[in-house]
């Protein structure tokens, strides 16, 4: 193998290539990026990581010389590019079987693993492609991916549900049981089938695309989904199960709606979140004849707190408590200034939503009244 | 050979051939599913796998396949997700972790059968108020469909019924993996019956019911005035009832109380067993604020659960309410709190327990027929006053459950036998005459509105 190619390349996919990785006591080479020149893509090297439960394929310009692979670990490569500033363009070449990166005045060294042992990513055989621009995506998995399970207990809410259909918008939906983040975005795909996404495999995704322009290509069958993005082509398993049935969970009408100042409600929640106590206990009284939110928390050790914020307020007076960090959440991913606070009375669920459009909606349970 | 001694050969051989390394990342949790017309079937845990052992050691497998049994042609290699193992025993411990934390109960509810794990036989409290619908529940739960078919249980809100039927589904789920079980409130059954004839798929509808062991519905007083839908109801009632598969139902009064109901099905409700849970006792109530407690981790001093267990009679589930209002108010006050913070927490949050006096019902009863009270206690036998007279015995022995010789203490001395009668007779004419049974409605509605 021999090669040349703009070190920034290299460098850039190389990082991304090495969060994928893994240290596995029993496969050492899934810790290395396999980087291969094959004279039928000519014009281009190719750069692999996997940990057998996500993989990632990048495409990067070079110029190549003679054809070849090699596997390296994919944390010395990534340490020795990051700090290298000497040159723009760089040389690697397979020497004895190890990696050399050469520059001018400049050569390195680096171990390589036996490339036999490197496995290869999985093909899906059906070409079903839906295409949107990865921008949106994003968002959508970014608008509800907090809101999944960590526990894996469940793998079917560790994960994000998207669904489609000619009818219905692309939806991004998240539960860990204790709250509920849902995302509609206006593309209607037929032949859509529902998928569930590892929520490790989501935090990967949103890392590798997030600033990335463009559509994004989503393949995928009962097992895996593969994202194509230019020259990036990431890859994960699916989880074969079955979502809730989270509608059943949406209420479809209230008794109390307060609509407030989404700035003013996030930084009292944080004030708050001072004198909370060991459960984030905030409490909330909702006065409809002053039109305020009371909002109150007490904690033994620091001492108690206590504000009003002004709000429009429909229907009775309740007074509930909430886990401040839930609804503080979901704050973050609402575009708008004001949100709708809808309530059903204690120990039903309150659902937070934008004031006027109504392609996000967020649940979240109480404490115990 | 049998499947599992062919692989373990077969995975001797490659042992041999290949480094410890590879063969326990990709021979882990693989073996033969299946063996069909020479060709086998092989689980492999992930894509990953599959890939790997399709491009990498096909041949050797085949190899080792075809030494052990030269019958075997081909291999095909199955996904088979690892991710399903013994969710059902972990869950319960991550719930405990978020006593105070509520969760989306539906999303552990199982789409199957409707069935919520957490209302066992285990958690629920026994007291003489539901002995004998306790007794019932676990019988039948163990000998399905053929001592008391159907099983109605009626009573109160908040006093457990749903927690009694879906014990029975769950305990049967325990015990027995292949019953069909199915629980269903009355009014999802109505409205999923009217969606199955909007889409011309009511065969189906009723094929999913007919195929139940143990089909299970709740608040069935819910069918009052649905002609439609107890039409239907009644044809699946028969088509289970003939094969012997058991039918469990609650509702919030007996069979005969509930009104716009057909005859046919309202006998065939009273044809099994009926029982009835009843508002718990003090003593019993005591036991349920102990039990949530514990089950809390939480301690009230004994004075506080008694004043709590003294004021809230109606239902266990206001009981519990009232509970977490309390612990709620004690955990944001980071202190103890007095009998009269609790009275005055009670006052806000419990609405006002409505008393009916002996007193009222004479009162309401005298007014709507428009006769004096005296008349009522006394021992006139015209006609009409011996018919409001009888109507006041019943609604006692009813609606308050009294005894017959305190109603007859009441009454001027009467023999309770004397009372037994008037009960009895009034129980009897309700059902052939229309008039009085509006008579008695409307008397109730006034006694009961807020």
């Amino acid at each position: 193998m021999k090669i040349t190619c703009l070190k920034k390349h290299l460098k850039d996919s190389i990082s991304l290539a090495e969060k994928i990785t893994n240290k596995n006591l029993h496969l050492p080479i899934l810790g290395s990026v396999l980087i291969s020149a094959k004279n039928n893509k000519p014009g281009k090297i190719k750069l692999t990581a996997t940990n057998l439960e996500i993989g990632i394929e990048i495409n990067i310009p070079a110029k190549i010389e003679e054809e070849g692979e090699v596997a390296v670990p994919a944390g010395i490569i990534n340490g020795f590019l990051s700090n290298f500033n000497k040159a723009d363009n760089i040389n690697l070449e397979l020497v004895n079987n190890n990696l050399v990166i050469s520059a001018p005045n400049t050569s390195t060294l680096i171990k390589s693993y036996p490339i036999d042992d490197f496995p290869s990513l999985p093909t899906i055989k059906e070409e079903n492609v839906f295409s949107l621009p990865v921008k949106e995506f994003i968002s959508g998995l970014k608008s509800v991916y907090y809101g999944a399970s960590l526990s894996g207990i469940k793998p079917e809410i560790s994960s994000v549900y998207i669904n489609s259909s000619d009818k219905t918008p692309l939806v991004f939906v998240a539960t860990d049981s204790f709250r509920l983040a849902e995302k509609k975005i206006p593309y209607k795909f037929k032949g859509f089938s529902p998928l569930i996404i590892p929520y490790r495999s989501i935090v990967e995704i949103i890392r590798i695309f997030e600033n990335k322009e463009g559509d994004i290509d989503i393949i995928f069958d009962k097992n895996q989904i593969i994202l194509i993005v230019d020259n990036i082509k990431f890859i994960s398993r699916l989880i074969d199960g079955i979502f809730p049935d989270y509608k059943q969970i949406i209420p479809q009408k209230f008794t109390t709606t307060a609509v407030v100042n989404k700035e003013d409600l996030m930084n009292i929640l944080k004030t708050a979140s001072i004198f909370s106590g060991r459960l984030n206990e905030v409490n909330l009284i909702i006065h409809k004849s002053d039109n305020m939110i009371e909002i109150k928390t007490s904690s033994q050790e620091t001492g108690e707190y206590n504000t009003t914020i002004n709000s429009d307020i429909i229907g009775e007076d309740i007074k509930i408590s909430f886990n401040y960090r839930y609804i503080v959440d979901c704050l973050n991913y609402i575009n708008t200034d004001t949100i709708v606070m809808n309530f059903n009375g204690p120990n039903k669920p309150l659902v937070i939503t934008n004031k006027n459009t109504s392609d996000f909606q967020y649940l979240v349970m109480p404490m115990n009244a | 050979m049998e499947k599992e001694k062919l692989w373990e050969g077969v995975l001797a051989e490659i042992e041999l051939n290949i480094s410890p390394a590879n063969f326990t990342t990709w021979f882990q949790n693989t073996n033969i599913a299946n063996k069909e017309d020479g060709t086998i079937f092989i689980n492999v845990p992930n894509t990953f796998a599959k890939e790997w052992l399709f491009n990498k050691y096909h041949k050797l497998i085949t190899k080792a396949l075809r030494c052990l049994d030269p019958n075997v042609r081909s291999v095909e290699y199955i996904i088979l997700p690892q991710n399903s193992n013994n969710l059902q025993k972990n869950q319960q411990s991550s719930h405990k972790e978020s006593e105070n934390q509520l969760e989306f109960n539906e999303l552990y509810i199982n789409s199957e059968d409707n069935l919520n794990p957490r209302y066992t036989f285990d958690s629920f409290i026994v007291g003489s108020f539901n002995e004998l619908a306790y007794t019932a529940a676990e019988t039948i739960s163990k000998n399905l469909g053929s001592q008391y078919n159907p099983l109605f249980i009626y009573g109160g809100t908040g006093l457990g019924k749903t927690h009694l039927l879906q014990a029975i589904g769950n305990k049967l789920k325990e015990t027995n993996n292949s019953a069909k079980i199915r629980y269903i409130t009355s009014e999802k059954f109505t409205s999923d019956l009217i969606e199955s004839i909007r889409s011309n798929n009511i065969y189906n509808f009723k094929e999913k019911y007919r195929q139940c062991n143990l089909l299970i519905i709740d608040d069935i007083q819910f069918f009052s005035g649905k002609q439609k839908t107890q039409e239907e109801f009644f044809h699946i009632f028969n088509s289970l009832y003939e094969s012997n598969r058991q039918i469990v139902f609650s509702c919030d009064k007996p069979p005969k109380h509930i009104e716009g109901l057909e005859e046919r099905l309202r006998s065939r409700f009273e044809g099994g067993m009926m029982v009835d849970v009843s508002k718990p006792d003090f003593e019993s109530r005591l036991a349920i604020l102990k039990s949530k407690l514990e089950s809390k981790n939480f301690t009230l001093p004994n004075e506080t659960i008694e004043y709590i267990a003294s004021v809230i009679k109606d239902s266990i589930r206001e009981l519990e309410g009232a509970l977490n209002i309390i612990i709620g108010e004690i955990k944001v006050k980071n202190r103890e709190i007095s009998i009269q913070e609790i009275k005055d927490i009670l006052k806000k949050n419990i609405k006002p327990y409505k008393t009916v006096t002996i007193n009222a019902i004479i009162k309401t009863i005298a007014d709507f027929y428009n006769i004096e009270e005296k008349f009522i206690f006394g021992k006139t036998r015209k006609k009409e006053y011996v018919t409001p007279r009888q109507i006041a015995m019943y609604l006692l022995r009813e609606d308050f459950n009294s005894s017959f010789p305190y109603i007859g203490k009441k009454f001027g001395g009467r023999d309770h036998t004397t009372v037994i009668y008037s009960y009895e007779k009034i129980l009897n004419e309700i059902n052939k005459n229309e008039r009085l049974n509006q008579e008695i409605t409307q008397i109730r509605e006034i006694l009961y509105k807020d």
